[in-house]
């Protein structure tokens, strides 16, 4: 595991919602990025994405910060709030 | 370790290991799978090679173990335990079931539709209140030799399912035969050899029917070997692809190939690509062979009927249709016949037909969506959004007809004072969410003709009009 970067708590809700809005714009979500609850679950019941959506976040993700998911980082697809955390520890741009 | 859900099932259901035991060429009969010799794999799981033993050994251990029912749900996510399970259903004379989707409500309305049906899967993330048998690993069952089993061409094999227009799936029986002579057509197609042994990747779930075909059927009929992952993340498929020790095919979409590519994700060892559910883009392929120096193969097909065309993908509109098939057309309708597809079946696409080998795809009937291998049709997607609370009216669009890439659909609903994420909400429970309309658009009207109808030619230009109010109108 990359140790996380140094940031405080308003850092990071910056880019919870820079990634909220990454995903609203990327998969077309009927809502507004405030909108998404951070810990609700992104697939299953949460926001209701698929597999198509995880293919897609994961490219996104890689153009925007530099970071490659793989399936052993489940943990990050959890909610906003695990993704955003995963980008915040790994992010290369 | 394989927990049985109920500790009858081993005697509930014997299996007759004398009538499998067979290893006379049967015209009636085809084996299991074609492996020569015990040590051969049959399966790459992370660096881990399965032999044909050790798959004979688990293959018969599970048969003995499975609840004593006529139906398997098999949900399993490693392509292995698929296989393992889905011939350990086979050879306890049981019907995989292969679901469209994993959804609660859809796998509700399967098991009141087959009642005497269980869940075989490999995780426990399906809550759905079914009986469930938990395959997390394969034993094997040391007792005895590892037989090959040959197993009656008519025995049914699987039930897979499309969308019926009514919004009820409908159900196509597929029998052992009909699997192992589409397999062979399929390999006779590509050229695929038997010797030296290949390693098929998949990015195509193996309970859809592409996917079954070409990562569990080809690799058990060609004597080649199934690659266990089931992630479609090019970080993941990349490193699948390192550690691999022979060259592997992969079988895939255009909506992964085109994401793969938007990556130049590193694809080592490649010696063929194969695409199906819809059609490739020529850049896109060129691209592909380009990337990683591969020849990329389309299929033509569909659930009804498996593999009934092909084409190198950078050469040409033509379509070659396979050596055991017939075609015929009368006006829009073509129909196709012969080898692992039986009698007489209907395309949902319009063809032209070139010769009596070949034919250009036109598209497809107006009323099939296709978005990510999944199809559906838009007359039942349109019903089930008018019993969407409060909406009044409500159609489906698909823009471009799928042309411009692999597009959403998306809906022009009549719902006055209703939210669109309450719509979305509502629908979710009742369609697959690959469908769901991204976006919604909430208008006044939809432009219905005198009789009620919706003509296609009307939508379209009503949905220009909508979704790119600043262009100016063709009319």
């Amino acid at each position: 595991m990359t140790t996380p970067l140094k940031t405080g708590p308003a850092t990071e809700s910056s880019l919870e919602r820079d990634v909220a809005k990454l995903l609203v714009d990327s998969l077309r979500l009927e809502m507004q990025p405030e909108h998404i609850d951070p810990s609700a679950a992104l697939f299953g019941d949460g926001l209701g994405l698929d597999s198509i959506d995880m293919l897609e976040i994961a490219l996104v993700v890689s153009k925007r910060y530099g970071v490659e998911l793989r399936s052993e980082n489940r943990a990050a697809f959890g909610s906003l709030r695990a993704l955003a955390a995963h980008i915040a520890g790994n992010r290369t741009k | 370790m394989m927990r049985s859900m109920d500790s009858r099932t081993a005697t509930a259901h014997p299996v007759r290991r004398r009538e499998y035991g067979g290893r006379l060429p049967d015209p009636s009969a085809f084996p299991l799978l074609t492996h020569r010799s015990p040590g051969d794999t049959v399966a790459w799981h992370q660096d881990r090679a399965y032999s044909k033993q050790e798959f004979l050994r688990s293959v018969q251990a599970l048969a003995l173990r499975l609840p004593a029912k006529r139906y398997a749900i098999n949900l399993c996510r490693n392509r292995y335990h698929f296989a393992v399970g889905f011939a350990a259903a086979l050879l306890a004379r049981q019907i995989s079931l292969m679901p469209t989707c994993r959804a609660a409500e859809p796998l509700q309305q399967l098991s009141q539709r087959y009642p005497d049906a269980y869940l075989l899967t490999d995780h426990d993330e399906i809550e759905s209140g079914l009986p469930r048998f938990l395959m997390t690993d394969v034993v094997e069952d040391d007792a005895g030799p590892a037989e090959n089993p040959a197993i009656p061409a008519d025995r049914i094999a699987a039930i897979v399912f499309t969308s019926g227009s009514s919004g009820i799936p409908r159900a196509h029986a597929k029998s052992w035969g009909s699997l192992v002579m589409g397999a062979q057509a399929l390999g006779k197609q590509f050229d695929l050899s038997t010797s030296p042994s290949r390693i098929v990747v998949g990015t195509v779930p193996p309970q859809h029917m592409y996917g079954l075909e070409t990562t569990i059927m080809v690799p058990l009929q060609w004597g080649w070997s199934i690659h266990a992952g089931n992630s479609v993340l090019p970080a993941d498929i990349r490193t699948d692809l390192e550690r691999l020790a022979a060259p592997a095919w992969l079988m895939t979409t255009p909506f992964h190939l085109k994401a793969y590519v938007s990556e130049r994700v590193h694809l080592p060892g490649l010696e063929g690509i194969i695409s199906a559910t819809m059609p490739l883009s020529r850049s896109l392929a060129q691209e592909a062979e380009r990337l990683w120096q591969s020849p990329v193969h389309e299929i033509y097909g569909c659930t009804e009927g498996g593999m009934l065309a092909s084409r190198r993908a950078t050469s040409g509109d033509l379509w070659s249709l396979c050596p055991n098939l017939r075609m015929k057309q009368e006006g829009d309708v073509s129909w196709v016949t012969g080898g692992h597809v039986g009698t007489w079946l209907q395309l949902t696409d319009r063809i032209r037909i070139h010769d009596r080998r070949e034919f250009i795809l036109l598209g497809p009937s107006y009323d099939l969506v296709k978005v990510a291998g999944k199809r559906a049709s838009l007359a039942a997607l349109n019903a089930a959004l008018n019993r969407v609370e409060g909406v009044s009216d409500g159609a489906f669009y698909w823009p471009d007809q799928g042309r411009s890439g692999q597009g959403r659909l998306c809906a022009f609903v009549v719902a006055p004072g209703v939210k669109p994420a309450a719509i979305l909400a509502d629908l979710r429970r009742r369609i697959d969410p690959v469908f769901l309309p991204r976006p919604i658009y909430l208008v006044s009207s939809l432009p219905r003709n005198a009789t009620g109808k919706l003509p296609h030619e009307q939508l379209e230009t009503f949905a220009g009009r909508i979704m790119h109010p600043n262009r100016p109108s063709r009319g």
